[in-house]
């Protein structure tokens, strides 16, 4: 007997509200438009996306505002560190600040790499406010097709 | 007649953008943190006295190789309103869009600019 193939619609979108709760609280202080410097200084860091295949790994980084020179990006005992400082603007004579809600400082975020990243083929590149870093994987560590003789 | 069930939209979360502002004699310069957006999918409007910008952030393209194993970076959907003054000078407003920040410059009109009169 086949079972006739049945789709099952949820009521609501089920995943799709729980990324929107985890995605409100994620951008609670930005959603409430003014943000207030005095509990946010010195406590942002970029948001990461982390792709992965079988030749290299790619990461991803909002790193908006920045100058290119100003990002540092590490490999060091399989841990990627981006580093950077976010430089505050300062009044000036002539020069008043209306508002100032862009966060300013300096931050960092740090990921565990598998261990078959090869840390001297890391490139990164920085491109509308995103930093995009490709991490080769190890020649010896890709996978290999193994043809075994079956006797 | 049979309804077609409408496509669920992507739902994009709506994010305020956060700004800086500053002044000068000359202009007022707005500066609106928008990362991994495209130029074409930025608009500014000018809708009476109120500015109004916004931007979609898209599905990021992940090449086809990869697999994703960690994720933060969502799609958006950025919007921010502000209402200019009398001194502005709506039709020479200029924007540019660089390293994820939204640049827009509000010269104000001449007539409002702080001039100097020599004392005869």
């Amino acid at each position: 007997m086949t079972l006739p193939i049945k789709y099952w619609h949820a009521p609501f979108d089920v995943v799709g509200l729980k990324d929107q709760i985890d995605r409100l609280f994620d951008g609670f202080p930005g959603l409430l438009g003014d943000r207030d410097p005095g509990i946010m200084e010195g406590i942002w860091s970029p948001a990461i996306d982390i792709y992965d295949s079988k030749d290299s790994l790619l990461i991803r980084a909002d790193v908006p505002g920045m100058a290119k020179d100003d990002i540092d990006v590490t490999v060091h005992n399989n841990v990627l560190t981006v580093r950077g400082e976010k430089k505050k603007e300062t009044e000036t004579k002539g020069k008043c600040f209306i508002r100032q809600e862009r966060f300013s400082g300096s931050f960092n975020r740090s990921v565990s790499l598998p261990s078959d990243v090869d840390a001297s083929k890391v490139s990164a590149a920085y491109k509308d406010g995103v930093l995009e870093i490709v991490l080769p994987k190890r020649e010896e560590a890709k996978p290999k097709q193994i043809k075994i003789d079956i006797k | 007649m049979l309804q077609q069930p409408q496509k669920q939209k992507e739902q994009a979360a709506v994010v305020i953008p956060p700004v800086n502002i500053h002044e000068t004699d000359r202009e007022v310069t707005l500066e609106a943190e928008m990362a991994g957006v495209l130029k074409d999918d930025i608009s500014i409007e000018l809708k009476n006295d109120e500015l109004v910008i916004s931007a979609h952030r898209r599905e990021p393209e992940i090449p086809k190789e990869y697999r994703v194993v960690h994720r933060e970076r969502y799609p958006v959907e950025y919007h921010r309103a502000f209402v200019l003054g009398a001194e502005a000078s709506k039709e020479t407003i200029s924007a540019d869009y660089k390293n994820g920040i939204l640049t827009v410059r509000i010269p104000k009109s001449e007539e409002t600019k702080p001039r100097k009169i020599a004392i005869s």
